[in-house]
C-alpha cells in the first residue's frame, strides 16, 4: 500500500510531461488554489471547533454521547465516533475538524482513529450536495434522495466499524 | 447547521454559566486556537494535492477517463441524452478521482439540465451518487493521519474504498427501487 501514492504522483508527473504540460507552472497553478480554499473553509472550521470545545467543557458532549450510545451501540458504532457521524452530513469542514480532534485524542492508528478515518473518507456532506448541486433547480423533490443518501451513508458507517475490526 | 449551532451554544453556555462561568471564554478561545493549527496543516496538505491534481487536470486525463464512465452512466441513470450523460460522466469521474473543483460545476450543470428535461429519476440518482461519494483515494485523510503521527497512514485506503462502495451501491439500489422512473 505504501507505494500507491508515490506511484500515483510519479505517473501523473510523467503523463503530464509527455502531454507537454508545463510542470512548474501547472503545479504552481494548483497550489494557488490551496490558500483561498483554506481561507474559505477556515471560518467554518473555527466555529465548529469552538462549538466542540464548549460542548466538551460544559459536559453536554458527554450527555449526548451517553444518551445516543445505546442506539449506536446496537449497530456496533463506538460512542467516541458519534460526534463525527452526526456532524458529517451537515458540514464537510466541520467534520474535518472533528476528524482531526478524534485522531489527536485517540491516536491516528487506534481502532477509533482508523474508524473515524474510514467514515470520513467514505462519506459525503449530504446536505451540501443538496444545497449546491440542486440550488438552481426549479423542482426540488429532494426529500427522498436525502433519506436514501442518509440511509446509505449509515449502512456504510456500520460496515466501516465492522471492517476496521477485521482489517 | 444553524439550528444545531444555536441549540448547542445556548445549552452549553447556559449550563456553564452556573457550573463554571470562568471557563467559557477560555474554552471558546482554545477551540479557535485548535482551528488555527489545523488550518496551517490543511494549507500544506491542500497545496501538495492541488498542485498534483492540477497536473492531472491539465493533462486532459479527466476528459479521457470520463469517456470510460459514459456507458455505465447511461445504464445507471436510465434514459438520459448525450449532453446529460457527458456532464454526469465528468461529474462522476472527477468525484472518483477526488477533483471536487471539477466535479461540483459539472454536477450543477447536470442537475440544471435534468431539471429542465423534467427527469426526476436521473436527478434523484445524481443526488444519491454524489452524496455517497465513490472516491478512490482519500488523499486529505491520508495526509492528515500522516501529520498526526500515524505510522501506517495508508491502512485505511482499502477499508475506505470498500465502505464507500457499500454506500454508493446502496444509494443506487435504493433509488432504483424507491424512485419512479
Amino acid at each position: 500500500m505504501k507505494y500507491v501514492i508515490p506511484l500515483l504522483i510519479l505517473a501523473i508527473t510523467i503523463v503530464a510531461a509527455v502531454k507537454k504540460v508545463p510542470l512548474y507552472d501547472g503545479f504552481v497553478g494548483g497550489v494557488k488554489k490551496a490558500f483561498p480554499l483554506v481561507v474559505k473553509i477556515f471560518p467554518y472550521v473555527l466555529t465548529v471547533l469552538i462549538m466542540c470545545e464548549v460542548m466538551e467543557q460544559s459536559g453536554l458532549s458527554g450527555i449526548i454521547t451517553n444518551v445516543l450510545s445505546p442506539v449506536f451501540g446496537i449497530f456496533g458504532i463506538p460512542k467516541e465516533l458519534i460526534k463525527l457521524v452526526l456532524v458529517k452530513p451537515f458540514s464537510g469542514s466541520g467534520s474535518l475538524a472533528v476528524l482531526s480532534e478524534t485522531l489527536s485524542t485517540f491516536g491516528a492508528d487506534s481502532y477509533i482513529g482508523r474508524c473515524a478515518s474510514v467514515i470520513f473518507g467514505s462519506s459525503e456532506t449530504t446536505f451540501y450536495v443538496g444545497a449546491v448541486y440542486f440550488a438552481s433547480c426549479k423542482k426540488k423533490n429532494l426529500v427522498k434522495p436525502i433519506i436514501i443518501s442518509l440511509v446509505s451513508t449509515f449502512i456504510s458507517t456500520v460496515f466501516a466499524v465492522f471492517i476496521c475490526k477485521i482489517m | 447547521m444553524n439550528v444545531i449551532f444555536a441549540c448547542i451554544l445556548i445549552v452549553s453556555v447556559g449550563y456553564m454559566t452556573f457550573t463554571a462561568p470562568e471557563l467559557i471564554l477560555s474554552a471558546m478561545t482554545s477551540g479557535a486556537e485548535k482551528a488555527l493549527k489545523l488550518a496551517a496543516g490543511l494549507t500544506a496538505i491542500y497545496s501538495v494535492w492541488l498542485g498534483i491534481f492540477e497536473l492531472l487536470e491539465r493533462s486532459g486525463l479527466t476528459e479521457k477517463l470520463s469517456k470510460l464512465a459514459y456507458k455505465p452512466v447511461k445504464r445507471i441513470f436510465g434514459n438520459v441524452d448525450d449532453s446529460a450523460a457527458k456532464y454526469l460522466a465528468l461529474n462522476v469521474t472527477a468525484n472518483i478521482i477526488g477533483l471536487s473543483s471539477v466535479a461540483t460545476p459539472m454536477g450543477i450543470k447536470a442537475a440544471a439540465y435534468l431539471d429542465e428535461k423534467d427527469n426526476e429519476y436521473a436527478k434523484a440518482m445524481l443526488f444519491a451518487v454524489a452524496a455517497t461519494s465513490l472516491q478512490i483515494l482519500p488523499t486529505t485523510v491520508i495526509s492528515l493521519r500522516d501529520k498526526l503521527g500515524s505510522v501506517s497512514s495508508y491502512d485505511i485506503v482499502l477499508p475506505t474504498l470498500l465502505s464507500t462502495l457499500v454506500s454508493t451501491v446502496c444509494g443506487i439500489l435504493l433509488t432504483a427501487v424507491f424512485v419512479k422512473r
